[in-house]
């Protein structure tokens, strides 16, 4: 079974359609890569998965639950950052770990020790948010996202503000979790991001989907030609500024 | 029923780390310790209260009998007195039981059990603050921090995440509003003698013109009961508030223009009514937030 089916999404505010027609679905261990300028609609499609917006049209199904209809079986796998990690930022971040496993069965203090581990919090998890750089809170963004072992984890630029040991630690971790059978949607601007954790690129462009290959496809021109990243997004996506 | 207790306790968490919770709770304790000493400082000096209020009921009645053009408010005023001040002195009453209106001719000194009678007259606008204060950021800020997206990306229904929430807020403004009352009950018992509590209250009835005894700790009950009818209304109708604007300082204005309007016109329900419009506000706030998007930065 497909850990994520998206069928037809469309959200349309007023007269202004944000996102139309998209369809992709997700398998176990997947690291599907969501691009695309701002604005292309990366987040509304975050959003309409995560049950945040309501949709105009269309399903969203998670582990064969309905967003809609069995919310909470189907976001009971699930872990997401979506735009920013924003924490309480006048708790500690372990408080943060404690209210967040409070909202799932079985999340014991070890799991919360075990979670501030993988993500290099152990000596500051005491100390409050407020406190934290950016890339400290993207780590305990992160944290809580993975807290309860999600089958499904969207993460919306989940290296950002981190310094180089901390990225390379972050893509160690998502190619863990990815092993480990977890599907994974990485909305990112950053390519060399994108080329090395996806194994597979869903490109948006004015909130449609243009673009939905594998990342060797992606980086194959028509003509059998092999790109880079940029080239591939410039060529494909048709975007000029490159990240 | 495990899930939502949880949510409460992850409210209570976040409530209960803040600075803020404390400084209100702070100034309110300080109120009414301070109000207290005050009172007992500039308390007048009277030997005989019994005969206070012969002097004090004598002046009156000169005063309705010479003063033309007396207003309607100030007639009322000082009927209920003449009518309090002859029961105290044909009852040999040894404490003050002017409640809502003061003989400066001829002044009762104050004690414990007036002034804690009085609490919600002299503190409302502190205890009315503190219940909108934690009422408009229990949901509004989650809203303009953003947390709200972590929230509700979580294995439950918005609804029970909103009822628990305003669970929260209610119990938690019940906890606070009796607490200040057991407060100034200590406190007043401390500053001027517990003796007074053994009075019951005396109140005056102004339908009947006549004078009502009941158990003190009755009255008070009743008391309370009533003001937390209307804070729990205030607070379903911050929570409201927090559907259509994230603004906390916003919220709070509206929150408290309605409080004072309340008190201005003297809108009086009992508290079955003020409960159900409470419920019916809290439903329509669940619905609108079940229905709201969650907009992007």
């Amino acid at each position: 079974m497909k850990v994520l089916v998206c069928e037809n999404l469309k959200k349309q505010v007023k007269r202004k359609v944000i996102i139309d027609n998209i369809s992709f679905s997700v398998d176990k261990g997947e690291v599907v890569g969501l691009i695309g300028p701002n604005g292309a609609g990366k987040t509304t499609i975050i959003k309409s998965i995560l049950g945040l917006i309501n949709l105009t049209e269309g399903k969203v199904t998670i582990n064969g639950y309905d967003i809609k209809k069995d919310f909470v079986k189907a976001i009971e796998k699930v872990g997401a950052i979506v735009e920013n990690p924003d924490s309480y930022m006048y708790l500690s971040g372990y408080d943060n770990l404690k209210i967040t496993a409070n909202n799932y069965k079985g999340i014991t203090k070890s799991r919360i020790d075990e979670v501030t581990k993988i993500v290099g919090l152990e000596n500051r998890i005491k100390d409050k948010v407020s406190t934290y750089s950016l890339g400290m809170r993207q780590r305990l963004g992160i944290a809580e996202a993975i807290i309860n072992n999600p089958e499904l984890l969207i993460l919306d630029e989940p290296t950002n503000g981190l310094d180089v040991e901390g990225i390379i630690e972050i893509r160690n971790l998502i190619k863990d979790l990815s092993h480990q059978g977890i599907a994974i949607i990485i909305s990112s601007h950053n390519l060399t991001e994108i080329d090395n954790l996806c194994n597979r690129i869903i490109a948006i462009k004015n909130g449609k989907m243009i673009v939905d290959e594998t990342i060797e496809e992606f980086k194959t021109s028509d003509n059998g030609e092999k790109l880079s990243s940029e080239e591939a997004f410039i060529k494909k996506v048709g975007e000029n500024k490159i990240v | 029923m495990k899930k939502v207790n949880e949510l409460i306790e992850n409210e209570l968490i976040k409530i209960f780390r803040r600075k803020n919770i404390y400084i209100l709770l702070l100034i309110g304790i300080l109120m009414i310790v301070g109000y207290s000493i005050v009172q007992k400082i500039t308390n007048p000096k009277v030997d005989d209260i019994v005969k206070q209020y012969e002097k004090g009921y004598e002046r009156d009645k000169l005063y309705l009998e010479y003063q033309k053009n007396i207003d309607d408010e100030k007639y009322e005023e000082i009927i209920e007195r003449i009518a309090l001040e002859k029961y105290a002195f044909e009852n040999n009453i040894q404490y003050n039981i002017l409640l809502n209106t003061e003989n400066t001719n001829a002044p009762v000194p104050k004690d414990a059990r007036i002034i804690l009678m009085k609490i919600f007259d002299n503190f409302e606008i502190i205890f009315v603050f503190i219940v909108i204060a934690i009422s408009s950021t229990i949901i509004s800020e989650e809203y303009s921090k953003r947390t709200i997206k972590n929230l509700f990306v979580k294995p439950h229904k918005r609804t029970k995440i909103m009822c628990s929430k305003i669970i929260t807020n209610i119990f938690l403004v019940i906890i606070i509003i009796v607490c200040m009352v057991l407060l100034q009950y200590i406190v007043g018992g401390l500053i001027f003698g517990f003796d007074s509590y053994n009075l019951d209250a005396i109140i005056y009835n102004k339908s009947s013109q006549n004078i009502d005894v009941m158990n003190l700790t009755y009255y008070m009950l009743n008391l309370i009961i009533n003001k937390i009818s209307l804070y729990i209304l205030l607070i379903s109708i911050s929570i409201l508030i927090s559907a259509f604007t994230s603004n906390i300082a916003l919220n709070i204005l509206i929150s408290l223009g309605i409080y004072i309007i309340f008190n201005y016109y003297n809108i009086a329900y009992s508290p079955i009514i003020l409960i159900v419009f409470a419920i019916i506000i809290d439903i329509l706030s669940l619905i609108l937030f079940q229905k709201k998007d969650i907009k992007n930065e």
